[in-house]
């Protein structure tokens, strides 16, 4: 999902429409998003195979030339390869410079133009996220328990030249900058632990480690009790589309209760850690495609006319 | 049409209005209020003289006088709600009404209006702030009306200083200003205040690492001994502000680069961190691990549930 809802950022005070995008700054839970690679070749992949693609003929047709073999069937063939090969350089030539990105990668950066330029936001705070917010607090509670040791949750939000962002909290003993995540139930929260580090998560961590200039990164998934507030709405939900008696009603609610209530596992069972390096090559792609989004959202009221003829994407 | 200002996240609206329009529900009170203030006119020059005895009390009281915000990344010194209150207590035969007038889910409204009932001249400001904290979400209740009751407050001091004549507040002000900066006619003197104001920011926001740098960096400069009259005043206004909520610490000392949360966050956290203490304090097994804990005992209730711990733990 992509998240549109304006909120505090270093950006909010910038006319972008007027000063342009290159002082734009991405925010590390946006970071995801952008960074997913494009399918297909970029446009500067495909102009260049296609010169030199081009190159390699005229060679070719050269020496069939000082050969004296420059009107057979090969040579005139060479030629039309040739011609074919010009065109898609012409083609590509107005717009090598445009950078390849990924669909959702633009579905993003359209979102945000809306965002900056218009001051318009769309408001989808899902209950998932509702819930990460409220109970963000409870989990840092539980990995303090957990490691019998106080944690404070970080009050600072921190920016560079390309990115800035504002990490959970961070274990000063171990030089490590941690970020906790809640999960809607314990079905989710399996999930996300049984499978490699969403690659979302990954991202933020990185940008992260880049602001605080640290060498480790923590994600934490807490399992916690979901706010009542939640249930009840949840509640209120199933009774609008019930079909069905008052008692079987109360024990669906029952049911509901239990399915968002976790007093009864252990608390190590509800905390699940995925550590991350610090890894210079991705900041340096973040760098990179930070860059590439300030170009696409410079140019993004000629956008389409760029893309017309782009068949990277799929 | 009203005029209307954007200044953040506020909209500020500011109209003259007819003042009978205004009260048609007590109108009868309203009459009577006028006939009173007609019978009984104010005297201006006492009302001034005493409005400015009691702002210049003493430097505390002169400090709450005066707010200064950042905007922008600009400052804006000027006088306070407190003052506002001051004045119009002495200035006499005002009615002024505040309140709320809409919660919705990013919002708050608030409107006063201050009718000058000698003059039958009115003013009704109206204020718009935000209810959503950094991350997007909104506020807890708790937290939505007591920046509903700033968003009046503000609401209140934009209305009596649009009723009454600039020269009146200007003179007051004059005055605040003076009190609270004191005495700095030498250069020595100068050089006592500049230290005493930053070194009392620093002291007063410890818990943020407030630099001296900061603090200059502000008002647009880059050592202490840089500060003019108008910068203290300015600074001392900045103190104000975040602690009656009107701004936050980061918005004024930190509007880039780094900047903690805003007001709201901020209890919010320090609540949740007294909590998360005393869940800590209750899962001890050991001694050791407890006094882990002590540096952390922030209140009362923390210290009585440490010490109740400790006791129930060496029994063991």
């Amino acid at each position: 999902m992509v998240t549109t809802t304006k909120r505090f950022s270093f950006n909010n005070n910038i006319d972008f429409k007027r000063e342009g995008w290159d002082k734009f700054l991405f925010s590390a839970s946006s970071l995801g998003y952008i960074m997913q690679e494009p399918r297909g070749k970029s446009n500067m992949q495909m102009w260049t195979e296609a010169k030199e693609m081009w190159t390699k003929k005229k060679s070719e047709l050269l020496d069939l030339q000082d050969a004296g073999k420059g009107d057979t069937a090969k040579a005139k063939q060479l030629k039309a390869m040739m011609d074919k090969q010009k065109i898609k350089i012409d083609k590509y030539e107005p717009v090598k410079d445009v950078p390849n990105l990924s669909d959702k990668c633009k579905t993003h950066l359209a979102d945000l133009y809306t965002v900056y330029t218009t001051g318009r936001t769309e408001d989808i705070i899902s209950k998932y996220m509702e819930k990460g917010t409220m109970i963000e607090e409870d989990i840092i509670t539980n990995y303090a328990i957990l490691k019998q040791r106080f944690f404070k949750k970080n009050i600072v939000r921190k920016y560079n030249d390309f990115v800035e962002g504002e990490m959970d909290f961070q274990d000063e003993d171990e030089d490590m900058i941690l970020d906790a995540k809640g999960n809607w139930t314990i079905f989710q929260f399996n999930r996300a632990r049984a499978k490699p580090i969403n690659p979302l998560y990954h991202w933020q961590l990185d940008c992260y480690m880049w602001l605080w200039d640290k060498s480790k990164a923590r994600l934490v998934y807490g399992l916690v009790n979901t706010p009542e507030k939640l249930v009840e709405l949840e509640k209120k939900k199933l009774m609008y589309n019930f079909v069905g008696i008052a008692e079987d009603y109360e024990a669906a609610c029952k049911e509901i209760e239990f399915l968002h209530s976790y007093d009864d596992i252990p608390l190590a069972e509800k905390i699940a850690i995925f550590d991350v390096l610090r890894n210079d090559e991705r900041i340096a792609a973040i760098q990179q495609r930070v860059m590439d989004c300030r170009y696409y959202l410079n140019n993004f009221n000629n956008v389409n006319k760029m893309f017309e003829d782009d068949e990277t994407e799929d | 049409m009203p005029d209307t200002q954007y200044v953040d996240a506020e909209e500020v609206y500011t109209e003259p209005t007819n003042g009978m329009a205004v009260y048609q529900t007590d109108k009868a009170v309203v009459d009577m209020q006028i006939m009173t203030a007609k019978r009984f006119p104010r005297n201006l020059q006492q009302a001034i003289n005493k409005a400015m005895t009691i702002a210049t009390l003493d430097k505390e009281t002169a400090a709450k006088c005066n707010y200064s915000l950042s905007k922008g990344g600009k400052n804006i010194t000027g006088p306070s709600v407190h003052l506002a209150r001051i004045i119009a207590r002495q200035y006499g035969n005002l009615r002024i009404d505040q309140k709320v007038t809409d919660f919705d889910k990013t919002h708050v409204t608030a409107e006063a209006m201050a009718f000058d009932l000698e003059t039958n001249y009115a003013i009704k400001t109206t204020i718009k702030k935000s209810l959503l904290t950094r991350e997007g979400i909104r506020v807890t209740e708790d937290m939505a009306s007591i920046i509903g009751n700033a968003a009046a407050a503000i609401a209140f001091r934009n209305a009596v200083f649009a009723v009454l004549d600039d020269d009146i507040v200007n003179k007051v002000y004059s005055a605040v200003k003076k009190k609270m900066i004191g005495d700095v006619s030498t250069e020595e003197k100068l050089k006592m205040k500049q230290t005493a104001v930053v070194d009392g920011l620093i002291k007063q926001y410890a818990i943020y690492k407030l630099s001296e740098e900061e603090i200059c960096k502000t008002v647009g400069k880059s050592v202490r001994t840089h500060l003019t009259i108008e910068d203290l005043v300015t600074l001392s206004g900045f103190e104000e502000a975040i602690k009656i909520g009107e701004q936050s610490f980061g918005s004024i000392f930190r509007p880039s680069g780094t900047v903690p949360n805003n007001q709201s966050n901020s209890v919010t956290n320090e609540n949740k961190e007294n909590e998360r203490v005393l869940k800590l304090i209750n899962s001890s097994k050991t001694i050791e691990v407890l006094e882990k804990y002590r540096e952390f005992l922030k209140n009362e209730d923390l210290l009585t549930a440490y010490n109740e711990k400790y006791k129930m733990l060496m029994k063991k």
